[in-house]
């Protein structure tokens, strides 16, 4: 049975995972305050300014909108310039 | 941002008084786990780091092409050092995603050096196989509540969507459409485009705008009509069994001009090494 501030730091990781901004925060400051006065404060701090960067979700957007235009597969512009 | 990060999250590692007497955790906290989790995630953000800085270099270089051999490697290198460098049950999602996100760089960068070779059949491959990976990755780590399209105001963000300037689908890599070393762990891969046959039908009901590039691009490169050829593919096999048929010369013309040779089972591939 693992604590409620392992389950949370989990959900955290997992909200960061699925690029979902609101639920890490909200996790993160869920296992901030468990934490808090304890030596894991620090790094849990540390962790509620990563949830907040949006880089994880950079490389998919970037990928999805210039790459792979919406949802139909097309070659990239260098690629078409490159063939023709 | 990042090394700020690392930095905080390493001073928590070392600090030796996790879990003392006069510096309790929360009851039933097990503080190897919280140690172990913080370092993997510095190993995680430094492999971010690197993606990030890859991202940087594509957009960083409008007048001269990236070396996209020199990338290729290093990504393969990114991925097979780290592939295992964090396994903390936290992080399988953000480990995926790296995986995923490194097999699509890989292929593109594969992609883009085939065509530069003129290996349309491989780069094609692998772009087919880069969709795959993106759809494994919209899968597997988007929430469909998630609106796609959010707003990125970081500093990484920015430089990603710069990337669109000069890297553009900066595809590339030697044409090897074996990938095994990209292969993501736990995923499904996508489908692998072993046959061209297969990969055509896949390609005609999967995605019917790139089938119709890709006819386009065989009709400019070989004069070849990609949805006939088909239509010849299924009316041969019909005729397989007609003696008649079979008794024609080796090489001949058909009515609509195209050169026969060899029997009704062979005559696709023999036309296409004609042309």
């Amino acid at each position: 049975m693992s604590s409620p501030l392992e389950e949370h730091t989990r959900l955290f990781y997992d909200a960061l995972g699925r690029y979902n901004q609101t639920d890490a925060s909200r996790h993160i400051k869920t296992c901030t305050a468990l934490v808090a006065n304890t030596p894991l404060a620090q790094g849990f701090a540390a962790l509620s300014r990563f949830s907040v960067s949006e880089g994880m979700y950079a490389s998919y957007a970037f990928l999805k909108k210039n790459i792979f235009k919406k949802d139909v597969w097309s070659p990239p512009p260098a690629t078409r310039l490159c063939c023709y | 941002m990042y090394t700020i990060i690392i930095e905080d999250l390493q001073k928590v590692v070392r600090d030796r008084s996790i879990g003392n007497v006069n510096t309790p955790l929360p009851a039933g906290v097990n503080a190897e786990y919280f140690v172990d989790l913080f370092q993997q995630t510095c190993t995680l953000i430094n492999v971010r780091q690197k993606l990030i800085s890859t991202y940087r270099l594509l957009a960083g270089s409008p007048s001269s092409l990236p070396d996209y051999r020199l990338l290729v490697v290093s990504l393969e290198v990114l991925f097979d050092t780290n592939r295992n460098s964090f396994q903390h049950p936290c992080l399988t999602l953000l480990r995926m995603g790296f995986m995923i996100e490194t097999s699509i760089l890989i292929c593109l960068f594969k992609a883009q050096l085939a065509i530069g070779s003129y290996e349309f059949k491989d780069s094609t491959a692998l772009l087919f196989k880069c969709r795959g990976y993106l759809d494994n990755w919209r899968q597997r780590c988007l929430p469909t509540s998630t609106p796609e399209h959010a707003p990125l105001s970081s500093a990484v963000s920015r430089s990603a969507s710069d990337v669109s300037v000069t890297s553009g689908g900066s595809g590339g890599g030697t044409a090897n459409p074996s990938l095994s070393s990209t292969s993501v762990g736990g995923g499904n891969p996508p489908p692998a485009a072993s046959s061209s046959s297969k990969l055509d039908v896949d390609l005609a009901k999967t995605a019917p705008k790139t089938f119709m590039w890709l006819n386009e691009l065989y009709g400019i490169a070989f004069g070849v009509d990609l949805r006939r050829l088909k239509f010849q593919k299924h009316r041969n096999a019909r005729r397989e069994n007609d003696p008649l048929f079979l008794q024609r010369p080796a090489l001949s013309r058909d009515r609509h001009g195209w050169i026969r040779l060899g029997d009704a089972s062979t005559v696709c591939s023999n036309r296409l090494r004609l042309l």
